[in-house]
């Protein structure tokens, strides 16, 4: 099989099915098939398709439809059966199972829409001297196929189904997925597919060796550039439509490769924002792949697959490692003989770094006849998966109830309704799948290392580069001469005094620089700070409240001229300083060096002279968060029912009501919980993009004083002022599920975002930001948020540390729930876990009101008392006399709530008034059901913990400014 | 050969290979700590009571772990050994009810993955779930590994049963002014044990501690008291094992392996395997005044399928000298390279 075959089966397969279908159907009289595709074809296929190609594409069809609509995959002509898309155009998120009435659709003219469609992909075909690219034209259809900017329903286009009478999933991800099992089948020897899973690590190790916020993004942003280093493999060779978890549609770094290494032409990328974003701003800049990736790959080349993609990645990461080894080596003038100890080192310590794990399940052990239909009993696939599933007869996904009626023939009024093929058992597969690829990493290779005299600073059980493996011998102090000493000499803002560094941490230490060189090359982008430092991080909410108190006018002549070094500001202090003098942006750019910089005598003198330009003393603390997706594995698995949809649930209303009229039978069929399919895969694979891309970033970087680390998969890490912190946790968890309360004013008011013009508006599982229109994970989806408060000094390995710890107690408080330790400088620590939500009211119920009773929300207001009129000593008084009250145990629930309510509601007043005095017992009541619903919660501890918390937050300056009072 | 229980009298600072050099650094906790702890504080012990260096060559650690006093009083001289949840059972309630073994399996025709050896270590479950981590077998529990029986809830404790961390803050002197430096403030991980919790420590080659003897343990030099013990590991059924040709493997101590993660000289075939991610040792030479070489190490808890079994009596032998005994003669009297060896577990 040539590789153009494969490519040409792909654009075969996108134009098996128009992208407007939905709208054109039963609309146009040339039939769905016979309009846009059937030119397209004509192009691609002058002398008709290939007969390989086009059983491919049929069963790539076939195995996809079954896959993700299993209860229409050839029947359904019934006129009861048919949805005319444009008089009920109806939506249905595919994770919550919300439905959207899209009202009529009827004044979008199918011709109009068609030739519309035409000249769209008329404009992707990508040609060379008259001929069509295949490659070039398929990536281009798939990248840009679901992006119409020439119709007047560019949000409608992205979210077309693939069946109006399923409409749960896109017709891009069904076009996805038939090209990436056409591609399969054709390019096999065996036309036969499998499912390859693979990860890179360690992760938590890798990123946890960090001395600074650098080093930290380093790690993070260098794990997810490893992951697109692997995953390019998969793409350039079968495309990126094979790969289903993670979606790589609309990525940056895809389309740099698009664009750069393909060859799309570059005005297709002109407007994206890694194209014009000139700052650190650049999406580049950000983490954003997970360390692991599921693909449908040809089942006999999924081995060597893997094996490339293995050794892909270590080649990179040796190759850059090498690299700035050598400029090291330059620099420092040191003539690079391979004989020096350092290569060997290098290689030495690279061997096998990056770990990669992977394991492959083809889809040959689907038992099926000459006419592709799977066989009921599958004797072999339970074989194959009774060792990891359970010894039963029918193990997994084969002994569910959804199998059990898919594995028949579904026929009504003599019609065949559904014929069951493989791609109905893309769950059984995926499950056996998930549980080799556990497997596969119980052992993690390594060979024996030792590495002799004093260590890297911040790889521990390594060597640190050496020009004389005698130097390593040599304590701190007496290394006048090392390769490090003189490479500290030559780079002074890179490598500090007195540091060695082995080969993993020269990578991290010196990929900041490496990559926005890359960057410079590549999109002439020039960016020389752009990582926010956890003093600067601290100094922000100061710096905010200078620049909003007096327009930064202050800016005392003499300090100006000191101050010359710049440090990043987030984001967000920068947009503000940008309509500043010259003056204010000089020295709020130059202040957090200046501090930094001072030496013993001076720091005091400075430290004053910075107090009384800023109004206050400069704050010291800032936050760390770590969020994650709850159950995420229960999500990809589908094995709970909790995170499943009933088919009944994905069908059209009309096909909903017509079945329970005239088949009463069926009652059980729609009432099964529907299996994981590719689509579900790629629809939450879709959301944690948006998420990770768009709104983290947004959230933290445009609405708070914040630095996005990491952002992909479920996971965020973010450093963020302290002021900012409530609003950021809060904000971060509306905008994962994309939900906001139905009566939204009171918490516009209470987060302070009155003025936000530019803020993304999320609605019922979906965003509107930036013109884009965002699916993301729906009301079902929770997750749970640790935030971390510290000094700026305080060292980052325990900061981080902590800060899993305090996510994992936010995981442990019953989920979709927050947790935040405030570990003080003074050595004391004060932890508190509440649930986003009060005990018994879930999302849907809760979105129906403001929020504003929510426990962050109250958190928050307590906050806003103690930082307006409201004594901070109440806090202090009240830990007094709480733990002399009596327990629920000794005097009722019903008696302890009113008990603490009273005393809670009369110590506040006395120290703040009504307002104050009304929160008491709202925070009385929600301690009190949370202590009856769940042992985990002590009454008083919660109150206690509460009130520290909201204290400590209110402090001088902490409170947001523009936050509502109460 | 002596056993000791070493009863902790205050908060240890257990340090790993983590640096902790720096003002302002952070001082992690390693538990359980490398039995190196255990061998260079018996010997100074020893040296203090008048043994010379000579004397204590053949000095070597045979056993350390965590153990539990079983009597109230602290005299009492029984004791239970704890183990790290072997790598081969996984607990996923929270109830502690559904422990299982993992299951060598060789992969279903087609299926392909990058494991290193033949067969897959499998855990059979219905659903995924998430082991939990941090569990430990008590001497019941141990038992019933050793047989490859079930392990029931019984047989397993938190590990915050046996010990807490509690940070301590600590300030960086100037050298100078013999002041407290300004802003340099540390923070260093300290283990508060448990009550009747310490550590096991079993030796030979050199004299019996007298009773009751005060020793050194981890940074600080904070106190334990060391009493003599009794305690002893059921021995595996090694019929069974010399009638099926097969057995299991742990580690219960780190394991130094010229081939890295894999032991060698064992006289069977290796099938399977579980074994996390390596761990490094470390440690100052005292004698050179210079770091000990870091290196790379199986951790504690690995497990290793054998099969096709050529002589049970060497594979006793192992079992009492260690593995790889001759490799690193100073590790191995520190007490690395030790391990249990039992048959297959029962299928679950």
């Amino acid at each position: 099989m040539n590789t153009q075959t494969l490519w040409l089966a792909k654009l075969a397969a996108w134009t098996h099915d128009p992208a407007e279908k939905a709208l054109v159907l039963m609309r146009d009289p040339a039939g769905h098939e016979g309009g846009t595709v059937r030119a397209l074809r004509k192009t691609f296929f002058p002398t008709g398709v290939p007969a390989n190609i086009k059983e491919s594409v049929k069963q790539g069809d076939h195995w996809a439809s079954a896959a993700d609509r299993p209860q229409f995959g050839g029947g359904g002509r019934e006129s009861w059966a048919q949805v005319r898309f444009d008089q009920q155009p109806v939506l249905i998120h595919p994770l919550s199972g919300e439905e959207f009435d899209l009202g009529k659709l009827a004044d979008i003219d199918p011709a109009h829409i068609k030739a519309l469609s035409g000249i769209h992909f008329d404009e992707l075909i990508v040609s060379d001297n008259g001929i069509v690219d295949s490659k070039k034209t398929a990536l281009n259809f798939w990248r840009f196929g679901p992006e119409l900017d020439q119709s007047t329903l560019p949000l409608l286009w992205q979210l077309l189904p693939a069946d109006t009478r399923v409409p749960d999933h896109t017709i891009w991800a069904h076009l996805d997925l038939t090209s990436a099992f056409a591609a399969a089948f054709v390019s096999d020897e065996n036309s036969d597919a499998a499912l390859l899973s693979m990860s890179f690590g360690p992760v938590q190790d890798f990123i946890a060796q960090s001395r600074s916020t650098s080093d930290l993004w380093a790690g993070s942003h260098l794990l997810a550039r490893i992951a697109w280093e692997g995953l390019k493999v998969i793409a350039e060779d079968i495309g990126p439509d094979a790969v289903i978890f993670p979606q790589l549609r609309g990525v940056p770094q895809v389309d740099l490769w698009l664009r750069d290494e393909i060859g799309l032409p570059a005005e297709r990328f002109a407007n994206a924002e890694w194209v014009t974003q000139k700052t650190d701003a650049n999406p580049l800049f950000m983490a954003a792949l997970p360390n692991k990736f599921v693909a449908i790959v040809p089942a006999g080349r999924a081995a060597e697959l893997a094996e490339r993609v293995t050794a892909a990645v270590r080649d990179w990461v040796k190759a850059n490692a090498q690299a700035m080894l050598d400029e090291l080596l330059e620099k420092s003038g040191v003539a690079n003989d391979p004989a020096l100890p350092c290569h060997e080192q290098l290689a030495q310590q690279l061997a096998g770094f990056p770990e990669v794990h992977w394991a492959a399940v083809p889809f040959a052990l689907i038992e099926r006849d000459a006419n592709d239909k799977a066989a009921p009993e599958q004797a072999a696939l339970a074989d194959a998966s009774r060792a990891y599933l359970g010894n039963s007869e029918k193990p997994g996904f084969l002994g569910t109830p959804a199998w059990q009626l898919l594995s028949k023939e579904i026929t009504i009024d003599g019609a065949t309704l559904f014929t069951p093929n493989p791609g109905v058992l893309y769950p059984a597969i995926y499950d056996l799948l998930d549980r080799v690829a556990a497997a596969a990493k119980a052992v993690r290779p390594f060979a024996a290392l030792a590495s002799e005299g004093f260590r890297c600073n911040l790889a521990s059980d390594a060597e640190w580069l050496t020009t004389d493996r005698a130097h390593l011998a040599l304590p701190k102090g007496q290394r006048k001469d090392t390769l490090w000493a003189r490479a500290a000499e030559q780079f002074p803002g890179l490598f500090k005094k007195g540091e060695h560094l082995s080969a993993i941490a020269l990578l991290k230490r010196m990929w900041p620089r490496t990559f926005t060189n890359e960057l410079h090359r590549t999109l002439d982008i020039d960016v020389q700070r752009y990582v926010v430092s956890t003093h600067t991080l601290a100094l922000a909410t100061s710096l905010e409240r200078w620049i909003d108190a007096d327009g930064g006018r202050n800016t005392e002549a003499d300090l100006l001229q000191n101050a010359q070094t710049p440090t990043a500001l987030p984001r967000r202090l920068m947009k503000k300083l940008s309509g500043k003098s010259a003056a204010t942006r000089q020295l709020a750019r130059c202040l957090p060096a200046w501090l930094d910089d001072a030496v013993d005598e001076e720091r005091d003198h400075r430290r004053h002279r910075a107090a009384g330009l800023l109004g206050d003393k400069p704050e010291a603390y800032y936050a760390f968060i770590l969020m994650d997706g709850d159950r995420m594995g229960a999500w990809l698995s589908g094995t709970e029912a909790d995170y499943q949809l009933a088919y009944r649930d994905t069908w059209h209303p009309k096909i909903r009501h017509s079945v329970d009229k005239k088949f009463p039978a069926l009652d059980a069929y729609l009432d099964a919980r529907r299996p994981v399919s590719p689509a579900r895969h790629m629809a939450i694979s879709a959301a944690l993009n948006d998420f990770a891309l768009h709104l983290a970033r947004h959230v933290v970087e445009d609405l708070c004083k914040g630095k996005l680390i990491y952002a992909g998969g479920d996971d965020v890490l973010a450093m963020i002022s302290i002021d900012d912190l409530m609003r950021c946790l809060l904000l971060l968890r509306l905008a994962y599920s994309g939900v906001w309360p139905e009566q939204s004013e009171a918490l516009t008011d209470l987060l302070g975002l009155q003025g936000e013009r530019d803020m993304a508006r999320l609605r019922r599982g979906h965003a509107l930001y930036d013109g884009r229109l965002l699916r993301l994970m729906g009301a079902k989806a929770t997750a749970s948020a640790g935030a971390v408060v510290a000094h700026h000094q305080t060292p980052l390995a325990r900061v981080l540390r902590e800060l899993r710890a305090t996510e994992k107690q936010a995981k442990a408080s019953g989920r979709d729930a927050f947790a935040i330790n405030l570990l003080k400088r003074s050595g004391g620590a004060v932890q508190l876990a509440l649930p986003w939500l009060p005990p018994g009211m879930d999302w849907p119920g809760a979105l129906q009101s403001d929020l504003t009773g929510s426990p962050a929300a109250l958190l928050m207001r307590l906050r806003n008392c103690f930082a307006g009129n409201t004594s901070r000593r109440a806090a202090y008084l009240t830990q007094g006399w709480l733990e002399d009250l009596p327990t629920a145990e000794q005097i009722g629930h019903d008696a302890l709530r009113d008990l603490l309510a009273a005393n809670l509601a009369h110590q506040l007043q006395r120290q703040g008034g009504d307002d104050a005095a009304a929160i008491g017992r709202q925070l009385a009541t929600l301690a009190c059901a949370l202590g009856q619903g769940d042992k985990k919660y002590r009454v008083a501890e919660t109150i206690r913990d509460t009130l520290a918390v909201a204290e400590f937050l209110a402090r001088e300056g902490r409170a947001h400014p523009q936050e509502n009072r109460t | 050969m002596t056993t000791l229980f070493l009863e902790p009298l205050d908060v240890l600072f257990l340090r790993g290979n983590q640096h902790f050099g720096a003002a302002g650094a952070h001082g992690a906790a390693l538990m359980p700590p490398w039995p190196s702890l255990a061998a260079g504080a018996i010997r100074s012990r020893l040296m203090a009571e008048g043994a010379s260096l000579d004397s204590l060559a053949d000095f070597r650690l045979t056993h350390f772990g965590l153990g539990r006093r079983l009597g109230a009083n602290a005299a009492d001289s029984g004791i239970e050994a704890l183990l790290p949840l072997p790598a081969d059972v996984m607990v996923s309630r929270e109830t502690l009810d559904d422990a299982r073994y993992a299951v060598p399996t060789a992969p279903p025709m087609g299926v392909t993955s990058s494991h290193a050896l033949p067969q897959l270590p499998v855990f059979c479950l219905d659903k995924p779930a998430k082991p939990i981590g941090g569990l430990w077998l008590n001497a019941a529990g141990i038992k019933a590994w050793l047989a490859g029986a079930p392990i029931a809830a019984s047989h397993l404790l938190h590990a915050s049963q046996l010990w807490q961390l509690d940070t301590r803050l600590g300030i960086a002197l100037d050298a100078q002014k013999r002041s407290a430096a300004d802003g340099k403030i540390y923070t260093a991980e300290a283990v508060a044990f448990a009550k009747a919790v310490g550590f096991v420590a079993r030796y030979q080659g050199a004299p019996a501690l007298p009773e009751n003897s005060l020793i050194r343990l981890g940074g600080d030099g904070r106190g334990a008291v060391a009493r003599p013990s009794v305690f002893d590991f059921p021995q595996p059924d090694w019929d069974r094992i010399a009638r099926e040709r097969r057995f299991r493997l742990l580690l219960t101590t780190p394991g130094l392996f010229a081939d890295g993660w894999k032991p060698a000289g064992i006289p069977a075939t290796l099938a399977a395997a579980s074994v996390n991610r390596a761990d490094t040792i470390s440690g100052w030479d005292m004698l050179t005044g210079q770091p000990k070489p870091a290196q790379r190490i199986a951790p504690v808890g690995s497990v290793y399928w054998y099969g096709k079994l050529a002589d049970i009596e060497a594979l006793k032998a192992l079992l009492h000298n260690g593995l790889e005994a001759a490799a690193n003669p100073t590790r191995h009297a520190e007490g690395f390279n030790h391990c249990h060896i039992a048959p297959w577990a029962e299928e679950n």
